[in-house]
Formats: structure tokens, C-alpha cells, sequence
């Protein structure tokens, strides 16, 4: 029998990724409601951008990593309904970063990543700073209900299927 | 009743003798500005403008008192050279450029101060507000253009308290630094 576990390596870079897309959602809903006297008013966007770059970052190693995806006995239709919820949110992460990136960046200043500047390519679409804004929202939401579905679908085969689903993703 | 008409006319050349000459804001060539400034933190001043307005004054130097100008200001057009301070300052907690996209000033009166001095007075809208508000102006010349135009040109400074306009957020008293060129129409 072949060992369905996933590696120590992409077990902790998943849960990793898992606390930073909450992370990064709760403190987006937080930050942009500060007051403009608030201390976090500079400091939390920030942070929110140094997560994010690492969450793309981390998201762009897992991506590479799961070549050889270890497979659980499933229909061909879930296995098809899986690969297409995993694929939508490494678009949607992908998607976060590149709206964050262009509405921060939209005239032209850098982005700061731990102080490293990362060049702004300017607007490439006219308002870039709202429009990117918006779209950053929308896919967040997006983001979320899919990370939820993503979780009761873990939590479906470990309770009503009584398989390995999530057992082989927890870190024992 | 064409001698009504006939009548009419004379009379209106008779009572002002020198017809006051309407111009177009030159928003078109940029020879034109709305500026603004505001305290930030009360250390300095953080300066903007707005890049999109169009207008029309007339202006008679013999009667400088009969002047008029009109002013139509896209709000959305805010430009304080930092893309994620223009996305904040038309959202909800300043301009709300989504529910009031324009801003005007329509002038009701003009005092004469001086040579070139004046105060023109006028109703001035801005989300959805109006109140009466007062320019402190001058003008900078007028004449014939190289292109066989002629063109007159103001600056003035007004100031406008944020607090009586509706802004959720108070910074204070915003200056309005404004430079207006107009092409005789």
C-alpha cells in the first residue's frame, strides 16, 4: 500500500498558507476601517503586504511541489471537483496578489516587502488604485468561501466518508 | 415688432456701451488650475488638485463688477500625487465621488478692491452642500494671444472649512489656490 500522507515540508507549508489567508482576510476587513490618527494605520497594511508576498511566494513553492500528487481512492468526478477547488484558490491567491500589488502601486511608488522595494510596473488600466481595489475585495470574499467548501469538504470525508481525506494532511 | 426688436437692441447698447466679452476656461491648452492645501497633522501643508474642470466668465474691464464665472469640477479628478491617497480621499470618508461627482461654483457677485482687485462672491457646491463663499482675486493680464485669440487670466484664493460641507472626516480649513485662463469666445 502507497503512502497517501503528504511530506512534513508541504503539511506545514499548507497550514501555514491556511493561517495567512484568514490572517490576511480579518485584517483586511480591520485595517481599512482604521482612523487615520490610528498607530496601525501604516504599520497593518504593511504587514498585510509582507504576508501576502510570502503567502504568494509559499502558494508558488506548493504549486511546484505537488507534481507528484499522492492520490485517495475517489470517484472521477471528485477527484475532478477537488483538483478544480485547489486550482481556484491558487487563482485566487494569485489573482490577490497581483490586484494588491497594482492598486499600491498604481503611481508608480514601489512596493515595500520588509523594506526590500519590489518596482512598480505604474497603471496599466485607468483608476488602476480603485478598480484593483475593488477586485481585491471581491476576490477575497471569493477566497474565503472557497477556503470554507475546501474545509467542509475536508471535514465531509472525515466524518460521513470516515477516510483519509484529512487525516493525511494533519500533522500527527 | 421688429421695431420692438430694433428698440430693444439699442437700448441694450446704449445702457452698456461696452459689451463684456465672454471666455472659455482654457482647461483644454491647461492654462488652468484648481489647487488645493491642507494642513497634514498641522505640520505641513499637503497640496492636490483637481485635473479635470471646465468653465466659462464673462469679464468687462469697464465694468468689472458685472462679471460672471462659472465652474464645473469633477470630484473624481482628485490628484494629490499618491494613487492610495486619491482612492481615500474619494471614498466615503472625504468627496464620496461615487454619489457626488461633481462640485461647482457659480459666482453671484463681484467687488471691485483695487486696480486688477477684486472679491467675487459665489454659491459654491460641493457634496451636494452649497454655500457662499468668497475669492480673493486679481488679474494677471489679458491680451491677444501669438494664434490670433485673446485670452485674460486670474488668480485667487479662497478657503473653505471642511466641517460645512459634510465630510466625515475633518481636517480643517482647505485652501483653494485657483488659476483660471480664459479664450475670448
Amino acid at each position: 500500500m502507497t503512502d497517501i500522507r503528504y511530506s512534513t515540508t508541504r503539511k506545514l507549508l499548507h497550514w501555514l498558507s491556511a493561517l495567512a489567508v484568514l490572517a490576511l482576510f480579518a485584517s483586511g476587513l480591520w485595517m481599512v476601517e482604521l482612523g487615520y490618527y490610528d498607530a496601525w494605520y501604516q504599520r497593518a497594511p504593511a504587514w498585510h503586504i509582507n504576508v501576502g508576498v510570502l503567502l504568494f511566494i509559499v502558494t508558488t513553492a506548493r504549486f511546484m511541489l505537488q507534481r507528484n500528487n499522492p492520490t485517495l481512492d475517489a470517484s472521477a468526478i471528485q477527484r475532478v471537483a477537488a483538483r478544480v477547488a485547489h486550482l481556484s484558490l491558487l487563482l485566487c491567491i494569485v489573482l490577490l496578489t497581483v490586484t494588491g500589488y497594482g492598486f499600491s502601486t498604481a503611481d508608480g511608488r514601489p512596493l515595500l516587502f520588509f523594506g526590500l522595494e519590489i518596482p512598480s510596473m505604474g497603471a496599466v488600466i485607468a483608476q488602476q488604485e480603485t478598480v484593483m481595489g475593488e477586485w481585491h475585495e471581491l476576490i477575497a470574499y471569493a477566497t474565503i468561501g472557497l477556503s470554507l467548501l475546501h474545509a467542509a469538504a475536508a471535514i465531509k470525508h472525515h466524518v460521513i466518508d470516515r477516510d483519509d481525506t484529512l487525516k493525511r494532511m494533519l500533522i500527527q | 415688432m421688429k421695431k420692438l426688436i430694433l428698440a430693444t437692441l439699442l437700448s441694450a447698447a446704449v445702457v452698456s456701451p461696452v459689451w463684456a466679452a465672454d471666455y472659455r476656461i482654457d482647461d483644454q491648452g491647461a492654462h488652468a488650475s484648481i489647487n488645493f492645501k491642507v494642513k497634514h497633522l498641522g505640520y505641513s501643508w499637503l497640496t492636490g488638485r483637481f485635473n479635470t474642470f471646465s468653465g466659462n466668465f464673462s469679464y468687462d474691464p469697464a465694468n468689472v463688477e458685472a462679471s460672471k464665472i462659472v465652474v464645473d469640477i469633477d470630484t473624481n479628478s482628485i490628484d494629490s500625487n499618491h494613487a492610495m491617497r486619491d482612492k481615500h480621499l474619494r471614498n466615503a470618508d472625504f468627496l464620496e465621488v461615487d454619489k457626488y461627482p461633481d462640485a461647482k461654483f457659480v459666482s453671484t457677485k463681484v467687488e471691485v478692491n483695487g486696480e486688477d482687485a477684486m472679491t467675487v462672491y459665489g454659491d459654491f457646491t460641493l457634496r451636494g452642500v452649497t454655500k457662499n463663499i468668497a475669492i480673493d482675486a486679481s488679474k494677471v493680464g489679458e491680451g491677444k494671444d501669438p494664434w490670433g485669440g485673446y485670452r485674460a487670466g486670474f488668480e485667487g484664493v479662497a478657503e473653505i472649512d471642511m466641517a460645512d460641507y459634510g465630510f466625515a472626516t475633518d481636517f480643517g480649513t482647505v485652501m483653494l489656490e485657483l488659476h483660471v485662463e480664459g479664450i475670448r469666445i
